[in-house]
């Protein structure tokens, strides 16, 4: 007995005890596992856990990770709300999962699987894969043009930045310490200007990220950035960034993330149940922002701003019908003429324009999985998605997980799985 | 150097002997129902506590290399999934209530004064229930849990005999 403590409080705590051992009990059962700690081969149930882990893992990186828009160079994307499927249980074999991937040109592309980096110069036709220095805890790339590759990984409290400036045949190492535990990655680069934000996981909610950016590659300056978010670098000096606890923040640095300006996008306030999009910039400069106004059914919002965000209009706006929640951002896209606006819509359904009016219209897509992750059109008709494939039987015991790219060319009429190197 | 290990310590995890290289289908193994259990005494809800060991170990998958110690891997473990436990149940009430749960519990099987008492300790607060969990189930000292928890220890102090306070009563 605890010399502290009365007999009164003895049998509260054999009762706290006796409450845990019963929810012991009840957790062991819930997972197939008496007593079977020391096992070498995980019992069944553990191991679906250890795959919905797994699962969880590449989900969650691809709620950053994943297709970009064309002309833009980062990684990050939005939501990895994947619903199940009914698809057969297949969890022993695992194929290369799609982390990320952009279409940067009508030719240049890249994706980042959980095996391999790999380039495409003719659309996705063939591929190529990259050999960096290593690729263990990779999560985000950007790549200015085929030559220009940033590639970011995770090793304990550092983050590694490999770079190369001839396509991958020769890479240069830099590891940016990180203030804390580092969580997610982002990074953007432009011609003159990297970018990488660290999110810190020991931060209130995830919601505080450190920000390394240089312009030559090799001299990095380190700042605290207002927000942990998808970052995007438009020109030289200016950074773009989303996030925040509820993914309604939007924030714009003009000086190289020295300081930042809380954007306010017209019509929207503070108090919007809104989540912000990945910002993007066409071909002419735009910065154009995608903004979920969630609900039960969920509106599409399209922001454009052409002097650095000064100003901005709407140029789009859709009622999807479908329904998110607080920190969802539908996949939305925007070609490099910044006149198509894509967003994924229901099951099997994208709400696109193409003339500029903001007129949208319903595209029934076949082959197009229920489950978009993300999207990038690099023009009107061409354009990628990556989508999963993952859900949970039997209580969530038995899992199941893929994470593809889908490629269309006809304005996402119809879709073909890119089958890589 | 040898490590001096307390039979406690084995037990309550702060120092499991059993782990000597950290291998995550070993800590799913070794852990994966002790977490599920204290998911599911912070939320209630077995689906929202799978959801939540889900997470766990996306965050330990992430962050295997912080486990300098594996060893320590279960009370590592136990501080991302309450710290986790309760991000993920703030989102969750923004949503919708979820007290609504503890009016719900049912003990199938279980009769009597034992029902009350467990029926008690579910509608104490997560945090209290969580820290009287730590403490006396997990057996860490006060300044240990409180670092799990994320608060200061007068928190967890003020938790710990307001949360057996209650259930004394319950007992009498």
């Amino acid at each position: 007995m605890n010399a502290g403590r009365t007999p009164s409080d003895e049998k509260a705590v054999a009762a706290v005890r006796d409450y845990f051992e019963q929810e012991l009990s009840e957790a062991r059962s819930r997972l197939r596992a008496p007593s079977r700690a020391t096992r070498r081969t995980a019992p069944r149930g553990i191991q679906s856990l250890v795959i919905l882990a797994f699962v969880a893992l590449v989900a969650a990186m691809g709620i950053r990770l994943g297709v970009l828009p064309p002309g833009t160079s980062g990684t990050q994307v939005s939501g990895a709300n994947g619903t199940p499927a009914g698809s057969p249980v297949q969890s022993t074999a695992i194929d290369p999962y799609v982390l990320g991937a952009a279409r940067v040109s009508s030719t240049f592309g890249w994706v980042l699987t959980s095996k391999n980096l790999e380039v495409t110069n003719d659309g996705g036709h063939s591929w190529q894969g990259l050999t960096p220095p290593s690729l263990e805890g990779a999560t985000a790339v950007a790549a200015v043009d085929p030559n220009h590759l940033v590639l970011g990984r995770l090793s304990g409290l550092n983050v590694l930045v490999d770079q190369t400036a001839d396509g991958g045949a020769t890479w240069h190492e830099t590891t940016l310490p990180s203030s804390g535990q580092p969580g997610q990655l982002f990074i953007a680069a432009s011609t003159s200007l990297t970018a990488v934000l660290v999110q810190q996981t020991t931060s209130a909610n995830f919601s505080v990220g450190d920000l390394f950016t240089t312009t030559d590659g090799s001299a990095w300056q380190k700042v605290a950035a207002p927000v942990a978010g998808v970052i995007v670098v438009t020109g030289a000096n200016d950074l773009w960034l989303a996030g925040g606890t509820a993914q309604d923040q939007l924030w714009h640095s003009a000086d190289r993330g020295t300081t930042w300006t809380a954007v306010k996008l017209p019509g929207l306030s503070a108090s919007s149940a809104m989540s912000i999009g990945n910002p993007t910039h066409d071909g002419s400069g735009r910065i154009v922002v995608p903004v979920t106004l969630n609900g039960a059914t969920s509106q599409e919002l399209f922001f454009a701003s052409s002097n650095n965000g000064l100003s901005w209009s709407k140029i789009g706006a859709v009622t999807v019908g479908v329904q998110t929640g607080p920190g969802v951002a539908l996949p939305a896209a925007v070609d490099r003429d910044g006149t198509a606006l894509v967003v994924s819509g229901a099951p099997g359904q994208l709400m696109t324009t193409s003339n500029a009016t903001g007129t949208f219209a319903t595209v029934n897509s076949a082959g197009l999985p229920s489950t978009v992750t993300a999207m990038t059109f690099v023009t009107a008709l061409d354009g990628w998605a990556i989508v999963e494939d993952h859900g949970c039987l039997n209580g969530k015991l038995e899992c199941y997980s893929h994470r593809y790219l889908v490629a269309t060319s006809d304005g996402g009429r119809t879709w073909a799985k890119l089958n890589l190197g | 150097m040898e490590t001096v290990v307390k039979p406690d310590e084995i037990r309550l995890g702060r120092f499991d002997s059993s782990v000597t290289a950290v291998d995550i289908g070993d800590l799913a193994v070794q852990h994966g129902a002790l977490l599920l259990a204290f998911a599911h005494a912070i939320t209630q809800d077995w689906a929202e506590a799978e959801d939540v060991v889900q997470s766990t170990f996306e965050i330990a998958l992430r962050n295997i290399d912080q486990l300098r110690e594996p060893r320590a891997a279960r009370a590592w473990l136990v501080r991302i999934e309450s710290r986790e436990a309760f991000r993920l149940r703030r989102r969750i009430r923004s949503l919708v209530s979820i007290d609504v749960h503890a009016e719900e519990l049912r003990y199938d099987g279980e009769m009597g004064a034992s029902v009350d008492i467990r029926r008690a300790i579910s509608r104490l607060p997560p945090r209290t229930r969580a820290a009287l969990l730590v403490h006396h189930y997990f057996g860490l000292s006060v300044e240990e849990t409180a670092a799990t928890l994320g608060v200061s220890h007068n928190t967890v102090k003020t938790q710990l005999r307001e949360g057996l306070a209650k259930i004394r009563e319950e007992l009498r």
